[in-house]
């Protein structure tokens, strides 16, 4: 008897962990924003319309993407020098299936493209949520995923210090 | 032994199936570089003493002064100096640089060199070094305000006499 216990809760187990993937891919690891003066507005990316995101689930439960920024862009040659989190900007235009038929999944986005840019923080920020357009349910999204298209603006401050500065942008996506 | 069991699988169970939340993450760094900005400009660039008698002396010319701004935003401590490329000139007559002076004041919280009343050069001279925090300025820039004065000698020939100033700024 106590065998049979052991052995169920063993199964138990292994079929709790079996077969759960959850993945996100971005198509690009670095972006230039490229030279500009002080009191610019830019946008990125500069040679294409966006830059996308994927996410693939295996499981039929909803999941979330958000997105955070791990520290205000900095200045190389002055540490103590940054660009303010508000003028570094983010905008969601479009979630779609990649998966026939392709189903627009804009009902996911938090800030659809029509609220505009949203400016970065340090602490995450919302992005999709899977399982909200009604006629598509993307929480198991097999096998080509979830996009979710992003541009990034900048609102350089007009009285910036010169140089090159860098920062990291934080994709998350958890079930 | 059997309730124990399932009791403490029903923990385990319950205990499992919380820790199976998943997450995954990627990151992008981005970069940008913000341009240099070092300028220098005046509001006037002509300045006239008009018609002048040997011996005869003009103080504060021009009468509003002349406004020379500085921008950077280098992040660096920068100087403004000043000189003339050669003592008033006509043909062959000079009217020496010891006839010639500047005097002003700045707007800025720098330190101004000027002392009321001191020779033109043909060597740059500081006249105005940056403060803390005017190593960037943007977007206004730091203003410094110059003001002229010229005696001609008593026995300097006639002529229409020119010489030209430069403001430098320097890092």
């Amino acid at each position: 008897m106590i065998k049979k216990i052991l052995i169920s809760l063993l199964i138990l187990f292994l079929s709790s962990g079996i077969g759960q993937a959850l993945s996100v891919s971005i198509d690009t690891s670095s972006i230039n924003f490229g030279t500009v003066a002080p009191g610019s507005w830019l946008e990125a990316p500069l040679t294409r319309d966006h830059d996308t995101l994927v996410v693939i689930s295996d499981t039929a439960s909803p999941w979330q993407v958000k997105i955070a920024i791990l520290q205000p862009l900095t200045n190389s040659a002055f540490p103590s020098i940054t660009i303010p989190n508000d003028s570094f900007r983010w905008m969601s235009t479009y979630a779609g299936n990649k998966n026939a038929p392709y189903t627009n999944l804009g009902a996911g986005l938090n800030h659809p493209a029509i609220l505009g840019y949203v400016n970065f923080s340090t602490i995450d920020e919302l992005v999709y949520t899977s399982g909200k357009e009604p006629s598509y349910d993307d929480n198991n999204n097999l096998p080509a995923g979830t996009e979710i298209q992003f541009k990034w603006g900048m609102a350089m401050p007009s009285t910036q210090t010169a140089g090159t500065y860098t920062t990291t942008v934080r994709y998350t996506v958890t079930q | 032994m059997i309730k124990k069991l399932l009791a403490g699988s029903a923990v385990v169970i319950f205990l499992a199936g919380t820790s199976w939340a998943l997450s995954a993450t990627q990151q992008t760094t981005f970069t940008v570089t913000v341009t240099s900005v070092f300028e220098l400009s005046i509001d006037q660039g002509v300045i006239d003493f008009g018609r002048m008698r040997p011996g005869e002396t003009k103080w504060n010319i021009p009468a509003s002064a002349v406004n020379v701004v500085a921008k950077t935003n280098s992040g660096k401590p920068w100087y403004l100096k000043l000189s003339n490329d050669s003592p008033f000139n006509s043909a062959n007559y000079i009217i020496p640089n010891s006839n010639f002076y500047w005097t002003g004041w700045t707007s800025g919280a720098g330190k101004w060199y000027g002392t009321a009343n001191d020779q033109m050069s043909t060597a740059p001279k500081i006249v105005y070094a940056s403060a803390a925090g005017e190593e960037n300025n943007l977007p206004n820039g730091t203003g410094n305000h110059f003001k002229f004065k010229l005696a001609v000698p008593e026995n300097q020939a006639p002529g229409y006499y020119m010489t030209t100033v430069k403001f430098t700024m320097t890092e």
